[in-house]
């Protein structure tokens, strides 16, 4: 088995995400596992609806040959520096117009956070076909993990928000 | 602090017998032709004589290729400009047998190595010191930059012309995987004469093939001391390579 670069999105006694990437003789493997919570999040956005991977093309592709679910961007989250969600079967990264930015940016690609089953078993894997530089398959895990945890902490994570009104203003 | 690259050392194997990896070459060329090689469109290209016309010439790009690099000279000799000058780039296009090579060449020691040895080339060949392609080869072409971007080139499906933005095209080595399946080298302008055009793209081809040789020794002694292993089927194309 060939080396597989792997990190985990932790917090308490949590994991939110596992990613493995490991190269093979034709591209790369990326494997990822979520924690229930986060799929139920990507299924709300998608109000359950579902497109089959190979609508979206044939550059990503399981190793078994299945056609995976992907949730349907429906509710669009607001648009992140960091990261994308709609890019599935791009490549790891894209470039991408941003308000507010001159340049365009350079993001991680996380669309395959929205693979239906992705939090069961041993959640999801595909293959990309395709030459990666060493140094973007030793950091890609690393890099998707914080762009997730940023998303984790825009959309996820409770907010408490206490609110008073003073008499005086009245 | 950015690490300091540096180029591959490869005197022990430059000059020497080396195993071709380069399945196929292309050669752009760029310049003015009297009359148009037969069977072939001159291209336009707005950087050409600076998009002059040139009186009694046909001036502007020709792809030639893909070929094997034994049809090299005939095709350079047969399909080489008549009029050229520093506007003109000569860029060289390489295809190889697996994505495996194309992986190997994605690092920064190659275009380093690229721009060292074609540095020595040039000496060799005794061009003056004002001569335009020194600029070229210190990156100072905006045609050809010193910038390294393979990810997010090798994934490119369209050609754009912004010689700005982060992974554009315009780079002494370009990864243009998705687009055109090969690695292109386009810091070589054209030179004054077909032979020595010929000569610069042998010497590509050359530091290319030592290159890939070096990166093979460097992955299995840094194999032997991180005790990684690789796939089957890697390991078996690599064993394959060096046996």
């Amino acid at each position: 088995m060939a080396e597989e670069v792997v990190e985990t999105l932790k917090k308490s006694d949590t994991d939110w995400l596992e990613i493995g990437v490991r190269r093979t003789s034709k591209g790369i493997t990326l494997r990822a596992k979520s924690d229930p919570r986060f799929e139920e999040f990507m299924k709300g956005l998608a109000e359950g609806s579902l497109d089959r991977l190979s609508v979206f093309g044939r550059t990503w592709y399981t190793p078994t040959g299945a056609d995976l679910g992907v949730y349907r961007l429906v509710h669009i989250p607001d648009s992140s520096p960091y990261y994308t969600l709609d890019a599935v079967c791009a490549g790891l990264t894209v470039l991408e117009r941003e308000k507010d930015y001159d340049e365009k940016l350079e993001k991680i690609n996380l669309s395959f956070l929205r693979f239906q089953g992705i939090s069961v078993g041993t959640g999801v894997s595909f293959n990309i076909d395709g030459p990666f530089s060493r140094d973007l398959v030793r950091t890609f895990a690393s890099r998707a993990k914080d762009a997730t945890a940023h998303l984790i902490r825009s959309y996820l994570v409770p907010i408490t928000v206490n609110l008073r009104i003073s008499s005086q203003e009245f | 602090m950015s690490k300091i690259v540096k180029p591959l050392d490869l005197t022990s194997m430059l000059g020497k017998q080396l195993r071709n990896r380069v399945v196929l070459l292309g050669v752009e060329l760029e310049g003015g032709w009297k009359t148009p090689p037969v069977g072939c469109a001159i291209e336009r290209d707005g950087s050409v004589f600076h998009d002059q016309p040139q009186r009694g010439y046909h001036v502007g790009e020709l792809p030639l290729g893909p070929f094997q690099l034994a049809s090299l000279n005939s095709a350079m000799k047969k399909h080489y400009p008549d009029l050229v000058d520093d506007t003109c780039g000569m860029h060289v296009h390489m295809s190889f047998e697996t994505v495996f090579h194309y992986n190997q060449l994605m690092v920064p020691e190659y275009q380093e190595t690229i721009i060292w040895y074609l540095q020595e080339w040039a000496k060799q060949e005794g061009f003056d010191q004002n001569h335009f392609i020194w600029g070229r080869l210190r990156g100072e072409s905006e045609y050809c930059q010193k910038k390294f971007w393979p990810d997010l080139q090798a994934n490119q499906g369209g050609k754009d012309y912004d010689k700005v933005r982060k992974g554009h095209r315009y780079t002494i080595v370009h990864y243009p995987h998705k687009r055109k399946g090969t690695i292109e080298v386009r810091v070589l302008p054209m030179m004054k004469t077909v032979d020595q055009a010929i000569r610069a793209v042998r010497e590509v081809v050359n530091i290319t093939n030592a290159s890939l040789m070096m990166l093979a020794k460097y992955r299995d002694n840094r194999a032997v001391k991180e005790k990684l292993v690789m796939g089957d089927d890697v390991y078996e194309e690599f064993i394959r390579e060096t046996v």
